[in-house]
């Protein structure tokens, strides 16, 4: 039996779509795979670290979903994972996990999550585990809301292909290359759509269309 | 002219330190007025994603601690410098929360970017010129460039790269353009 870490880096409190993804990936597992979820925001402000790096440090592999923040990791994400280097490190211990992540960004084009990947890369060479391949999601944001419509419904089945990927392949000897999801909504449509969901929330807690464009910290000079 | 030093208080290194001498050498020879911040381990919150900069309280972040200070001198300031070390390839952890938590400073609107990717307009007609100087004792080369890449995703900032002591920050900085640019 292979044991799986799912390591939520979604610094959101409930409803993300990172939770969202290892709940569909924790779905897709058989009997063969015994899977625990670490909340990497939960884990820091409940001052769990030590006993997850513990958790962490056994597992045959690491699934990592979060969300791209500014093209890289969530800084949440990245103190977690700093601690679980300087564990790892300061230990001495030998990690031969392999290790995975699932990214997605509120942007379409899933392309821009690329360098996110290469830091996840970056980390396995320093704690000297073997990063295998990333599943690369455009428009992230909207897979749950919009899941009616036939391309986001689409894209769903994809993710799922990706992830029985992911299983085939904590099995195998090779990593592969990275798989790239891109939202297919035409652009000027999800734009429209991210707008007005923005100034709809915006509404319901009596924020003005014009507030949204509020400048706080301009200089009167 | 002001510029305004964000760096992190949890990695003051000694290669740092030659850097930060050096960035100060620099503005201060120029006649710009500096101010400094020092951001410590856990002085600032992470982002939790809630978008209440857009929603709630556009341009200003919802969780009350010293980013609201921050935000306030970076968008009132000619230059920001950001000296982050370099970790896993990105910015350290410190650092990281203070740019994430920079979203107050763009719209919640969507636009094309010239390379075909999407991205947000800045909130303000200017904005300060950012650069982001990464540093390490040992930083791959492969790790110095995915920094400037993601660094670089970004529009109107400019990344450097210092790892080693001997070099010469202020050659760099001096091909720059050190005043606010349209937003």
């Amino acid at each position: 039996m292979k044991n799986l870490i799912l390591l939520n880096g979604s610094p959101q409190r409930k409803g993300s779509t990172s939770m969202k993804m290892l709940d569909l990936f924790k779905d897709s597992l058989d009997n063969d795979f015994k899977a625990s979820v670490i909340e990497a925001s939960k884990s820091i402000l409940q001052k769990n670290q030590l006993q997850d790096y513990e958790k962490m440090g056994k597992a045959d592999a690491i699934v990592l979903a979060f969300p791209l923040y500014i093209y890289c990791l969530p800084g949440v994400l990245e103190e977690f994972l700093v601690g679980y280097r300087d564990y790892i490190c300061s230990a001495g211990k030998v990690v031969e996990q392999k290790i995975y992540a699932i990214i997605n960004c509120g942007f379409p084009e899933s392309r821009i999550n690329e360098d996110a990947a290469l830091v996840i890369k970056s980390f396995c060479d320093e704690i000297h585990a073997k990063y295998c391949f990333s599943v690369l999601i455009g428009g992230g944001g909207m897979l749950q809301p919009l899941r009616m419509f036939p391309s986001v419904n689409k894209m769903w089945r994809k993710i799922k292909f990706a992830f029985n990927q992911i299983i085939l392949n904590v099995e195998e000897e090779r990593g592969k290359a990275d798989i790239y999801i891109d939202s297919k909504l035409p652009k000027r449509l999800f734009y429209f759509i991210a707008e007005t969901n923005f100034s709809v929330v915006a509404k319901k807690k009596g924020i003005k269309k014009k507030e949204l464009f509020n400048q706080p910290y301009r200089d009167k000079k | 002219m002001k510029t305004y030093i964000i760096s992190d208080g949890d990695y003051k290194t000694s290669i740092y330190e030659t850097l930060s001498g050096q960035v100060d050498a620099f503005f201060e020879n120029r006649g710009f007025e500096i101010e400094k911040k020092s951001i410590q381990k856990g002085e600032l919150h992470f982002c939790i994603g809630c978008y209440g900069c857009w929603t709630r309280k556009p341009g200003e972040c919802v969780i009350e601690d010293s980013m609201a200070q921050i935000n306030q001198t970076l968008n009132r300031s000619d230059v920001v410098v950001y000296l982050s070390p370099i970790v896993f390839g990105q910015y350290s952890p410190n650092m990281k929360n203070a740019i994430d938590r920079g979203l107050p400073n763009v719209l919640p609107l969507f636009v094309k970017k010239p390379d075909g990717t999407t991205g947000h307009p800045a909130r303000y007609p200017s904005k300060p010129q950012m650069i982001i100087i990464g540093y390490g004792d040992e930083v791959s080369k492969e790790d110095a460039r995915l920094f400037k890449n993601i660094v670089e995703h970004r529009r109107d900032i400019e990344a450097l790269v210092f790892s080693g002591e001997q070099e010469n920050i202020s050659i760099s900085l001096d091909k720059l353009k050190l005043e606010r640019i349209k937003g």
